[in-house]
């Protein structure tokens, strides 16, 4: 049986929020937003159909106060909660008090969430179902016949870590069986003279890893499918900055092995709605793939799905939750082209990547899809994510994304604060990137080739003429030319 | 007419030939460049055989400062006055090592200190930071009054110089 939502609680802000209105406007459907006192120039603020004002404080007093919400909800009687990510989003309490209350809450059920939440307890369902985990001893025992023997099996190259670690103390990549022994009698050295405690732990070691994700999409009839991957290999401190669909690491026999697992862990915990499953492809061995961990959300980097699929994954969230079938069968679905999504950060990357602020001139001109939750004039503060906006590209082919990225950067300035723009180019020109050799060591590994360049001659020249020039200087010869004003007169006139 | 002019704080020599209503001629780095008209969003230069390239940016004007974005990067120009022209030579200054607020100002201006000494303290991602100095000399200026807001990278306190 199905319903039709009438009006949507979006428990979220910025451009998330933004993202779930387009939908709902679509779909005919009412919003209701969420601000704080000092949100109020922000464009989430005004988007809604309703808005209400959180007043101001910490987080657990305002977005992440779930009585608040809920009594939002209820007053103005809407039919179900968009959580977007983050904040309440993989809340299982919120998700149960929110049902609890009448409310449709447009996500998994809070036990399938507190399953795959739990790191634990994910990895033995995983083990249950016979995903593949990546190797691993993490036992008490630690003599060292034993722990070689461990090593052994799990095969080489291992990594030796200190159970009580962190900070690469105490840590040390094992090549073969011959430099075991010596190896682990150092980290023990190492991890005493750190933590006091020289317990460890071996791992399978990935030299060179991808980081793969498959979208899922399940509705409540038993219906479990994917929308293929997204690679999102460079990141940054476990922070993505490009994301992109398809991935080159990924022949077709292994996107459908691995589509294939994903879809099979959520017909496992009887999955419902948008969920990402998180792989670590190994870049060395051919079609070696673990499962990482289960996002049970909208993802941030959704919208390159989107691009490649052609669906609309809020739409879906909403259809789903509202007890209807989805509206495709898997062997529907294609995949065309090539997408990328860069984040640009309000950041300094050539300064330590120091947090920036500062107030927005101009966000952007460009036709590339900009999913952002600010406009013209607004305040940068250091009170919320430093992510700006997402710049969502599409191409025939990568080479061709890729190009339409480059040109899109150069059109979404942010001009006011200071952001990684140069810093997403510098990574998008980068042989390696070029070549599709993307791991998630990639900036780390290159570091020095992504440093700021000198600016040239040329790019100079024009700094220092848009100085001198003002620009409202339009020299009075080109003024008096008919053209000029032929040209002006179409202000107003639309296409 | 020679000017100095700061990008991204450093200075560069610039020798302005012509500037009127039909468009900006300039020395700069051994080459004459030539621009006939500038629009919000674009400059345009006229090259030997009078071609006009189209020079797409965005930029504001902020006081004297100029910001500009060209291409993914981005420009700060500034007219080098004595002051700030100074402080792009010395490296003595101190700048503030990103956004935040001034909290406390134990110096002030003509007071003589030696290096690590605090100057200020200012509050940034919720933590303090001492802002010390970097060599033993005199304060010339202390830019920045206790509860300012600044940006990263500011000028916040003025050495004398040596000379």
């Amino acid at each position: 049986m199905s319903v039709k939502f009438k009006k949507i609680l979006i428990a979220n802000r910025g451009e998330i929020a933004l993202r779930v209105i387009r939908t709902c406007r679509a779909m005919g459907i009412k919003t209701v937003t969420l601000f704080m006192d000092e949100e109020h120039d922000l464009p989430h603020a005004s988007a809604g159909d309703e808005s209400v004002c959180l007043g101001s404080g910490p987080l657990k007093d305002t977005y992440l106060n779930q009585e608040k919400l809920i009594e939002i909800a209820k007053r103005l009687n809407v039919d179900a909660i968009h959580p977007g990510y983050g904040f309440l989003s993989e809340n299982a309490s919120f998700c149960r008090k929110v049902t609890s209350a009448g409310i449709k809450f447009i996500g998994p059920s809070p036990e399938a969430m507190i399953l795959m939440g739990d790191k634990t307890g994910s990895k033995r369902k995983m083990e249950e179902i016979a995903v593949p985990l990546i190797p691993g001893y993490h036992g008490d025992e630690q003599g060292p016949e034993l722990l070689k023997k461990e090593a052994d099996k799990i095969g080489y190259p291992v990594l030796i870590k200190a159970s009580a670690g962190g900070g690469g103390k105490g840590m040390r990549v094992v090549d073969s069986a011959k430099e075991f022994t010596s190896a682990l009698e150092a980290a023990k050295r190492e991890a005493m003279n750190a933590f006091g405690d020289d317990r460890v732990l071996i791992e399978k070691y990935i030299r060179n890893p991808r980081h793969i994700e498959i979208q899922v999409m399940s509705d409540q009839h038993g219906n479990h499918t994917h929308i293929f991957e997204r690679e999102c290999s460079i990141q940054r401190r476990h922070q993505k900055i490009i994301e992109e669909s398809p991935s080159v690491a990924l022949s077709s026999d292994l996107r459908k092995k691995m589509a294939a697992v994903a879809t099979q862990i959520s017909r496992s915990i009887n999955y419902e709605g948008a969920g990402t499953i998180e792989f670590i492809l190994d870049g060395d061995i051919p079609d070696t793939f673990y499962f990482l961990e289960m996002n049970t959300r909208l993802q941030v980097e959704h919208p390159v799905t989107e691009l490649v699929s052609g669906l609309d994954l809020v739409k879906l969230q909403i259809e789903v939750a509202q007890g209807q079938q989805l509206p495709y069968k898997q062997e529907e679905l294609v995949m065309r082209g090539h997408a990328l999504e860069l984040r640009l950060y309000a950041e300094d990357p050539d300064n330590g990547f120091l947090p920036s602020i500062g107030t927005i001139s101009k966000v952007a001109k460009t036709s590339a899809r900009l999913d952002t939750g600010y406009v013209d004039g607004n305040e940068v503060t250091i009170s919320f994510d430093p992510m700006l906006a997402k710049l969502v590209v599409f191409g025939a082919s990568r080479e061709a994304a890729t190009e339409a990225a480059l040109q899109a950067l150069k059109e979404t300035p942010f001009l006011g604060v200071t952001t990684n723009r140069d810093y997403l180019a510098r990574i998008l020109t980068h042989p390696k990137f070029i070549a599709g050799e993307t791991f998630t060591n990639f900036v780390q590994t290159y570091k020095e080739d992504l440093a700021p360049k000198d600016a040239n001659d040329d790019e100079l020249a024009i700094a220092i003429a848009a100085h001198l020039m003002s620009a409202s200087s339009v020299s009075s010869k080109k003024m008096d030319k008919e053209q000029t004003s032929a040209w002006q007169r179409l202000n107003g006139f639309r296409l | 007419m020679k000017k100095k002019l700061l990008i991204n704080q450093k200075e560069y020599e610039v020798d302005v030939l012509k500037q009127d209503a039909s468009g900006l001629v300039f020395s700069f780095a051994g080459r004459t460049w030539s621009f006939n008209s500038s629009m919000d969003d674009a400059l345009f230069s006229i090259d030997n055989s009078g071609v006009q390239k189209r020079h797409g940016l965005f930029r504001v004007k902020r006081g004297n400062v100029t910001v500009a974005a060209i291409g993914t990067q981005t420009f700060k120009i500034e007219e080098a006055t004595s002051r700030s022209a100074k402080s792009a030579q010395h490296g003595s200054n101190m700048l503030s090592p990103m956004p935040g607020k001034i909290l406390k100002v134990f110096k002030n201006a003509g007071d003589k200190v030696e290096v690590g000494e605090t100057i200020l303290v200012m509050e940034a991602m919720k933590m303090e930071h001492a802002i010390k100095a970097t060599n033993n000399g005199t304060i010339a200026q202390i830019v920045h009054g206790e509860g300012e807001q600044v940006q990263g990278g500011v000028l916040l306190v003025e050495m004398e110089s040596d000379s």
